[in-house]
C-alpha cells in the first residue's frame, strides 16, 4: 500500500481510533460504539496490517497482566498523523464539494441528447 | 541457550532436511521418504524433551506447527473452527487469524459469564462468528493476488 495515498473511510475512523494504544479488541468494540455498526476482527487486523505495511500503523506485542495473554497493540505513527489529516481534508472538501448554483442551461452531450 | 533458540535451531535444521530429502527430485521417492521419516522422529523428539524440561513454552511463538504432523479435528476443535484453516495460511496470515481467535474466544468468554447466549446455541453462535471473521482474512488474501493475477491474465501490451 502507498503510504502517500489518501486513506479510505475505514481506515480514517480506524486511524482515529488509535490515536491512544489500543489493541484489536477494543478498537472493534470502540467502533461499534461509536458508530454503531459491528466491525469483524478479521477486518480490523487486516486492515491494521495492511496499514502497518504502509508506515501508518506501529504495533507491537504485550504480554496482559490480568489475564497473562499475548496482545498486540497499535499505534498511530508519524505518517499515519499525516495520512489522516490529509484524509480529513480529502472528505472535507469532498463535502464542501458544491457545483455552480447556475447550470447551463442546455449542454449537448456527444451522443445527441441533452 | 535457551529453549527457545533450540527449538529454533532444530526447526530450521528439520526444514533444512526436508528441502534435502522430499524436496530433491532427484532422489529415488521411497529412500528420500524414508530418510525424512526419521529426521522427523528425531525433530519430535527434541521439541518433546525441550517442552518437557519446560525450557519451551510454545504458547507465545507466533504458532509454527510444533511437532509437525496434520491437524486432527478433536472435541477443541470443534469450538475453534477457524483452527481448521490455519495451516493453509501463510506465516503472517496465521499471526492474523491468532488474533482473531484469540478475542472470539474472549467475547465468548464474556458472552457466557454474562448470560448472553444460551449454552445450547454457543455451538451455533461459535461458528457464526468464526465465518464471519473468516471471510476478510481471505479477502486480505486475494486483494493481495490479485495484481498478481492481473499480470498474468491481463491484456498484454502488445
Amino acid at each position: 500500500m502507498n503510504a502517500k495515498k489518501t486513506p479510505s473511510p475505514r481506515e480514517l475512523q480506524l486511524l482515529a481510533l488509535i490515536v491512544t494504544e489500543r489493541n484489536g479488541r477494543e478498537i472493534a468494540k470502540l467502533f461499534q460504539k461509536e458508530t454503531g455498526q459491528r466491525l469483524p476482527y478479521g477486518t480490523v487486523y487486516a486492515t491494521l496490517k495492511l496499514m502497518e505495511e504502509a508506515g501508518w500503523v506501529s504495533a507491537k506485542d504485550e504480554l496482559r497482566d490480568r489475564d497473562r495473554r499475548w496482545v498486540r497493540l497499535f499505534r498511530i505513527t508519524g505518517a499515519g498523523t499525516k495520512a489522516l489529516n490529509r484524509g480529513r481534508e480529502f472528505y472535507r472538501d469532498l463535502a464542501d464539494f458544491n457545483p455552480t448554483e447556475e447550470e447551463p442551461a442546455n449542454v449537448v452531450v456527444e451522443g445527441g441528447r441533452a | 541457550m535457551s529453549g527457545r533458540w533450540q527449538y529454533e535451531l532444530a526447526l530450521h535444521r528439520h526444514k533444512e532436511a526436508v528441502r534435502a530429502t522430499l524436496f530433491d527430485l532427484k532422489r529415488p521417492w521411497p529412500d528420500a521418504l524414508r530418510e525424512f521419516r526419521g529426521v522427523h522422529r528425531a525433530f519430535v523428539n527434541e521439541v518433546t524433551v525441550l517442552q518437557a524440561s519446560a525450557s519451551l513454552d510454545l504458547e507465545d511463538t507466533d504458532g509454527s506447527p510444533v511437532v509437525g504432523g496434520e491437524p486432527r479435528p478433536t472435541l477443541s476443535w470443534l469450538f475453534d473452527p477457524l483452527g481448521y484453516i490455519r495451516f493453509f495460511l501463510s506465516r503472517r496470515d496465521r499471526r492474523t487469524l491468532d488474533l482473531v481467535r484469540e478475542d472470539l474466544r474472549e467475547d465468548l468468554r464474556e458472552m457466557i459469564a454474562e448470560g448472553r447466549t444460551h449454552r445450547v446455541f454457543i455451538l451455533l453462535v461459535i461458528w457464526w462468528r468464526s465465518l464471519r471473521e473468516f471471510v476478510p482474512i481471505v479477502w486480505t488474501g486475494v486483494r493481495r493476488l490479485l495484481p498478481v493475477l492481473r499480470r498474468l491474465w491481463g491484456p498484454s501490451s502488445d
